[in-house]
Parts: C-alpha cells; structure tokens; sequence
C-alpha cells in the first residue's frame, strides 16, 4: 500500500536492518544464514532463541 | 484514524451512546461517575479488543468478560462500532466489535482496502493512543526500568527487548557449548594419554607409540596419524587368550595410570593449582566492576584515540576537562588489562586440573567396562560413582569464573574427589581378578588391542575437535549478532530519545513559559532502564518527581506522552485520548495547554475527557472544540447511563420531543442547554453571578445574570458612542435594547424570583401548547448572544484591566465601550 512507505519505519526493523547489514560484511557468516535470519525477523520469530540457534549453529559435517 | 462515530451499546456504565465527532477534537466534561471514562474504555476496547483499566495490578477478580460490559447485560449485548477516517482511504470504514468474541474485529470496508486497515488496526491495538493521569504517574513516577517499558512499548519498541533477550540466551548457550566442547577435547585426549601411557596429550608420542606397536606387528611406520589409518596394512593376529573381549595387558596399563595419577606429587598439585584457582576467582568477584571494565576495554581503548584537544567525549558530546577523560579511560583500561591477566590465569589453573582429571577419567572409563564385562557389580558401582563426581568437578571448571567453586565443593573434598579413599583397595582387586581370570596375551595382540583402543581414542578426539571448532563459530556468530544488534540498539534508540527529550522539552517550555521557559531535561538509557531527570529552576538535574509541584509533573506527562505519540505510527492513528489528566495543572497553564494542543497538533483529533467545567469551557474558547463538540454528561443512572448535554442548545431535538408530546423530556432539554449556554455567556461578558460555596448554580442564576450584564454593555457601549458622537451605533444599539427588552420580558426570565408560576422548574407540568413559545422566546433570546454572521458568542475584551470592547470572532458585531474623554456631553 502507497500510503505504509510514507510511514516512517518502524525502529526495531531500523535497528535489525542496520545489524544485519553489518554482520553481513563480516566472513563467519554465510548466505544462507544472513537469509536466515532475516526471514526470522520477518516472521517474528526473532525473539525466539531456540529458533535463532537453529539458523546460526553451523551445520555438522557428514 | 480519525473518529467520525461512534456508537457504544451495553459498555461499562453506558447502556446506548451516539457520538458524532466527524474527525474533530471531542470534549466530554461531567461531574465524576458521570460515565465520561466507559466513553474512553469503548474505544479501548474497539482498538485492542481490551479495557486497560480492567487489566493490570489490582485487577485480579475482574473480567473483560463479567465486567466490560453494561452491569444488566451480557457479553454478546455489548458492542461498540465506529465510523472510521484513514488518511489514505476516501470511503470512511466501519469496524465493530464484541465484548463476546473480543478478539475478533468486524471490517467493512472494499477488499482492496482490507489489508491496509488491518495494518492499522494491528498498530492501535498496542493501545497507546490513551493518556490516563494513572499512565502519567508511570512516565514521571515509575523506576527506570518500568519506564523504560511503559515507554518502549508505546513507542512499538518492546519487541526489541525481547530480540536483546534472546540474542542474550542464544549467546550464553553458545558459550556454554562451546565449553563443553573444550572440556571434549580435553576428556578425548585424556584417553588417549591413558592408551599412550603419557601425561600430557603430545602428537610426537601418540606417533613413537602407533609406530612402535606397527613394528611389532611387522607393520611399517607411519607419519600421518589417524583413526583409520593407525592400522592400516597390519593383519588381526590370531586370539586364543582373551576372555569376553578383555585385554590382561591394557587392564593393567589403565590401573598403572590411575595409580600414576593418583600419586602423592601429582595430588598435592592439583590442590596447589585448586587452591590458587580460588584466590583469583574469589579476587574478581570480589570486584564486580573489573568484569564490566574488562567487556570494555576495547571500546575503551578505542575511545581513547578518538579524544581531541578540547578533551571532550566524542560520543555523548559531554564536556572535561582537558586531560581528565583521557586519564579517567587509562584508568579503566589497566584495570581491564589486570582482569585479562586475572582471567588468563583462571584459564591455565582450571585447564592443569582438568587435564589431571581426564586423564585418570578414561582410564576409570574402560575399568568400568571390564568390571562390567567381570561381574564385578561392587567395584563397577565404586568406579561409576568416582566417574560421576569428577564429571560433575569437570562442568564446574568449564566456566569457573561463573561456577567455581560451589558449596559442595571444599578444597579437601576436590583433593579426595580426585584421589578417593580406598580406591586403591578397589583397583588391587580388579588387578587381582584379571590376572587370575584373563591369561596373559602375546606381544602381538597386546600391541593390536592397543592400536584398536587408540583408534577409538583417535576417533573420538576427531568429532571432539570438530565440535569445537563449530562451536567456536557458533559463538562467534552468536556474539557478532549480539553485540551489533546492541550497538545498533543504542545508536537508534540514542537518536530517538534525543529527538523525544528535544521535543519533550520545547512542549514544556511552551507549556511553563512563564516560570521555567529555560527548561532542561535528560532521557538516557541506562542498563534496562531509561533515566529521566528535569532542570528544576536552573539548580541542576533532578528526577521529575523530586522537587517539582504534581501540577508540573502532571505537565510534564503530558508532554512526554505527546513528544512521545508524535512517534507512533506518524499518519495512521492521529487519535490521542487525554482522560482527566490536567487535574493538578492550575487555570493559567491550561490556557498554555489549550495554545500548545492548538499550535502544535493541529492534525490530531483529541477526544479529552474532564471533570471540570472550567477546563471544558476554556477548551471551547481556545478554539480546540466547537460547541458542538463540548459535551456534558450528567445524571447517570445504571438504567438510563449518562444524560447527554451536547453543548449547543439542540432545537431540534427539543422539537422532536415537542412532536412526541413528550413535554418533560423538552422542558429537561432546554434547560440543560440553557444552563450550558448562559454560563457560557455570563464567562465571555463577565457577568457576576451570585457566588456560593456548593459551586453549583442553575439556569435562574445564570441567566439572569447574563441578561443584566448584557443590559449594563448596552448601555456603556451607548454612552461610548455618545461620546463620539456617533449616531449610527446609537440607533442600531437602540433597536438592539429594543428587541432584547421585548425578549426578555416575553421569556419572563426576570420574574423568575418572584413568580413561581413561570419559573422553570414548571416548565415539565406544562403542556405542548404551552411551551412551545417558551422554547421559541428563549431561541429568540439566545440569539442575541450570539453574532449573525460566525456564530460564535459576543465577547468582552479588555485593555489595559479596562473593558473597551464587546465583540464576536469575525469583528461584524463590535460595540464600543471606550469614551471619548475629550467630549464632556
């Protein structure tokens, strides 16, 4: 909707946006977990610890 | 969101109210328990689908259920529904809900706008669109944490309080796999010290020992050691000797190592390391600050490069003196370096003792097994135990700096936990039953069984270091995640409690410009928590509630609350409720108020709700709300709900009961808006009325009151234009006299004192036909209060403490009152 972008943003997506453009830079993260995070932020489910685990932990090698 | 309507049936003290806004600011004034507050509770209740007041401390017997609705109806009978306005959206939107089914709001509005509305409404039911006086003790009253909550959840902001406390759990459960993973690698190279027979774990000897024992199996040596190459090209040598598995040699080396580890020398070490473990814990706990210090060095150190000449901070702009941040930041760097050395010295002594016990662990690990494997339930039963106990010491020095040591734990126990009586019983006896039970192998099967253990050791050490090393990233995500969301936290958080603090303060000064218009104040977060502290007259910072008046207090709410609201979800909810919440503030700063809710929200529609009159009128006449919108509740009952007094007389309605023949319902009607109307106009002419203590008066004292001081102008504004000579004026103010004179004596208003018959309390016995001229002679009468052209209401004006003028808003009526003192007719 036209009208929702000339609201400004709302601060805690300010403050997770700028977070995520950080840790993007930064080689201990990868792809897939930059993504993974950021879906977990559009779900809400950023505040659910057991769920960010699951995104960063790094995966055993088989 | 702008109200255009809203109807309410069966909420709280309101069994059915029609209230027509239409986008504008609303008043609702009435004594207390007069049902001004269900008003403020039904569009809580619309917005959130919850009545705040009902919830909360103290609201522990009440429902929304059994207590939000009409006290002689049900939940299913309870609804409120409103006409709505949204910015972006021509049609208006109707949306309803039901105390029965709360959680469900009804739209109706096209489909295309559905979404949209949705996106508003999920934004109003964070509720922050109502101030109470009770919301304002929590902004100026409350510690600083749960301000930090009420306000980080008006601001929409909660949400990062509990990313931060997740961040926080994710991050402590990454440090704590991340030792655990260490103490892996420890244990896995313990057992391998055990195999090897060494004392620390050394590639260079588990290499001597793979190749020495491939040598005895006509093996050739090998360089690269791992699990699956340890034995690779050697043949199984042919086993006539063991029994259920169990190798006589390698039993032997286990208890041979035990016993090496549990020698005097090597016990008295572990209580030197154990004991000097902690005096160094016990010295940093003793200092809570040097583990905060310490988190900060870096930021510290950084800090302190950035410092310029002047010596002022460069991130809060505070001013030092030149020299003094630089010293006070070296101060707190070599106290983070004497933590660093502390804590690398923690890290060395907890590593000495549980290498010390890992390596008597994987030997105790494997006599289990053959106790096991013996039927020897005692000894297995003593081992499993000894295991249990150093596995438990083990987890304590993991992170001895938050675990280290507990109660259970003195520094004998550890030394006797390490090296337990009569263990030394226990493996003679194992020893003794092996040798007798298990024949001795040859040289070729010892060294095969030897390398098959390593192996096992090997690979366990493999998936330990490859644990560890997951779990070093792991944690380091988890502390990148972590500490950038904080910095971004306070960087956004920084900016935005700046701009409320910038504006919180310009709506004070507007507010108190007269006593404090040099007002300061500070909103900082502090740990959780948001510290708020006000200039009081110049002498410093203070909490608000420290020396200022509750009047100021009061304003100082209110002023955070807007700077506050100005945040919220700018262009979608424009609606603020402000309910009773000017009760401390005195007559003058209301009139500030008024100016500053007019100047500086122009687009806001405020619905304000009041128990003092005085506050409602001066609303109107500083233009916040018209007439029409100021009304009155009044004579609640629980059967009828609040009676409703709509500010300007409404004709029609009295008409309308006229038509119904329903006199008294038209005689309660006029009266109460002639009440309104004639102290309205005995306030804007300055009208005496006869004082009394209960501060109540009636019709009769109003308007009477109104109709002599309105007689007293006529005359000075005709003596004015005497004195100028003005004809003009003086014939229109004769015909005026005229007119109003016929008016006056037709309404009788006059002989209310003494003729009881025409008094208005009779009004309800009488009957249509007569007292329908009555409502016509008093619209007459109204009329001449009021100008022709815009409506609104004549008006003294002064100059100098002199009267010098009686007009209306758009300058048609204007009487005269100065005389022209050079004229002595």
């Amino acid at each position: 909707m036209e009208k929702k972008n000339n609201v400004s943003k709302p601060i805690p997506d300010q403050i997770v946006e700028e977070a995520l453009g950080i840790i993007q830079e930064q080689k201990i993260f990868d792809k897939e977990t930059i993504e993974g995070l950021e879906e977990l932020w559009r779900s809400g489910d950023l505040r659910r610890a057991e769920r960010i685990i699951r995104v960063i932990k790094p995966k055993p090698e088989t | 969101m702008n109200i255009l309507e809203l109807e309410i049936h069966n909420i709280r003290g309101i069994p059915y109210l029609l209230l027509k806004p239409d986008s504008r600011n609303l008043v609702i004034w009435g004594l207390n328990g007069s049902g001004k507050s269900a008003v403020v509770d039904a569009i809580d209740f619309l917005l959130t689908g919850n009545i705040s007041r009902l919830i909360g401390e103290g609201t522990g017997e009440i429902s929304l259920r059994k207590h939000g609705p009409h006290i002689d109806h049900k939940a299913e009978e309870a609804t409120v529904r409103a006409k709505i306005k949204l910015q972006s959206i021509k049609e208006p939107i109707e949306i309803k809900r039901c105390i029965d089914i709360p959680t469900e709001i009804e739209i109706d509005c096209e489909g295309k706008y559905k979404e949209y509305v949705e996106f508003i409404l999920w934004n109003a039911k964070k509720g922050q669109h109502a101030l109470t006086r009770r919301e304002i003790l929590k902004y100026i009253h409350a510690e600083p944490r749960s301000r930090a909550e009420r306000i980080q959840d008006i601001l929409n902001i909660s949400d990062i309080e509990d990313i931060r406390r997740a961040l926080v759990t994710v991050r402590n459960k990454a440090v704590d796999e991340h030792s655990i993973s260490q103490s892996s690698v420890g244990t896995a190279e313990g057992a391998i010290n055990a195999t090897v027979g060494q004392k620390t774990y050394s590639e260079v000897a588990v290499e001597e020992f793979v190749n020495k024992n491939r040598v005895i199996l006509g093996g050739k040596p090998i360089s690269e050691i791992k699990a699956e190459n340890i034995q690779k090209g050697l043949r199984k040598p042919a086993d006539f000797t063991s029994i259920k598995g169990i190798n006589a040699n390698l039993v032997e080396k286990d208890i041979e190592n035990i016993k090496s580890a549990l020698s005097n020398e090597n016990i008295d070490e572990v209580a030197k390391n154990d004991k000097a473990l902690r005096e160094i814990v016990a010295n940093i706990r003793a200092d809570p600050e040097s583990y905060k210090t310490f988190s900060r060095l870096k930021l510290a150190e950084m800090g302190i490069k950035l410092i310029d000449e002047s010596g002022s901070c460069p991130l809060c702009d505070n001013d030092w003196k030149p020299g003094e941040l630089a010293g006070y930041l070296q101060d707190k760097i070599r106290k983070g370096k004497e933590f660093a050395e502390s804590s690398k010295a923690v890290s060395q002594f907890s590593s000495a003792i549980s290498g010390q016990i890992n390596n008597i662990i994987a030997s105790v690990k494997t006599l289990v097994t053959t106790a096991e494997k013996m039927g020897m339930e005692k000894e297995k039963s003593v081992l499993q135990s000894w295991i249990e106990e150093q596995e438990e010491l083990l987890g304590l020095l993991s992170s001895p700096l938050e675990k280290y040591p507990n109660d259970k734990y003195s520094a004998d126990s550890v030394r006797i936990m390490v090296a337990p009586k009569g263990i030394g019983k226990t493996l003679a006896h194992i020893s003794e039953v092996i040798k007798e039970k298990v024949p001795e192998a040859t040289p070729e099967l010892n060294a095969w069984d030897a390398l098959t253990r390593l192996g096992e050791n090997l690979k366990a050490l493999e998936k330990a270091k490859g644990n560890f090393e997951e779990s070093a990233l792991y944690l380091k995500r988890a502390n990148s995640l972590h500490d950038n969301f904080i910095s971004s936290r306070d960087r956004i958080l920084g900016k935005l409690y700046d701009d409320i603090r910038d504006r919180f303060v310009e709506l004070y000064r507007q507010l108190h410009k007269d006593d404090e218009g040099e007002f300061k104040a500070t909103i900082k977060p502090v740990g959780a928590g948001l510290d708020l502290e006000v200039d009081f007259f110049r002498r410093g910072n203070h909490p608000p509630h420290a020396l200022h008046s509750e009047g100021h207090q009061d304003s100082m709410g209110i002023c955070l609350y807007l700077a506050l609201a100005e945040k919220l979800n700018k262009g979608l909810i424009n609606l603020i409720i402000l309910d009773d919440v000017v009760m401390s503030i005195d007559i003058e700063h209301r009139r500030q108020m008024c100016n500053m809710l007019a100047k500086s929200f122009p687009d806001r529609q405020f619905i304000i709700t009041t128990h003092d009159r005085t506050w409602a009128n001066q609303l109107k006449s500083e233009g916040i709300v018209r007439s029409k919108e100021l009304v009155e509740f009044h004579n609640w009952s629980i059967e009828g709900g609040p009676q409703v007094n709509y500010g300007v007389i409404l004709w029609d309605q009295i008409v309308e009961s006229l038509d119904k023949n329903d006199v008294p319902t038209a005689a309660g009607q006029l009266r109460r808006g002639l009440e309104c109307f004639f102290s309205e106009v005995c306030d804007s002419l300055e009208a005496f009325v006869r004082y009394n203590s209960s501060h109540r008066w009636e019709l009769g004292d109003w308007c009477t009151a109104a109709i002599r001081k309105y007689r007293e102008l006529i005359k000075k504004a005709k003596d004015a234009a005497n004195s100028w000579d003005d004809h003009d004026t003086i014939e229109k103010l004769n015909e005026r006299e005229k007119i109003s004179s016929a008016i006056f004596a037709k309404s009788q208003a006059e002989q209310w004192s003494v003729n009881a018959n025409v008094h208005y309390n009779n009004w309800t016995n009488f009957v249509r036909e007569d007292f329908v001229p009555v409502v016509e002679v008093f619209k007459d009468m109204c009329s001449l209060f009021v100008c022709e052209g815009c409506g609104s209401m004549l008006r003294v004006t002064s100059a100098n403490h002199e009267r010098v003028n009686v007009c209306c808003r758009c300058g048609k009526e204007s009487w005269n009152l100065t005389k022209n003192e050079g004229n002595k007719k």
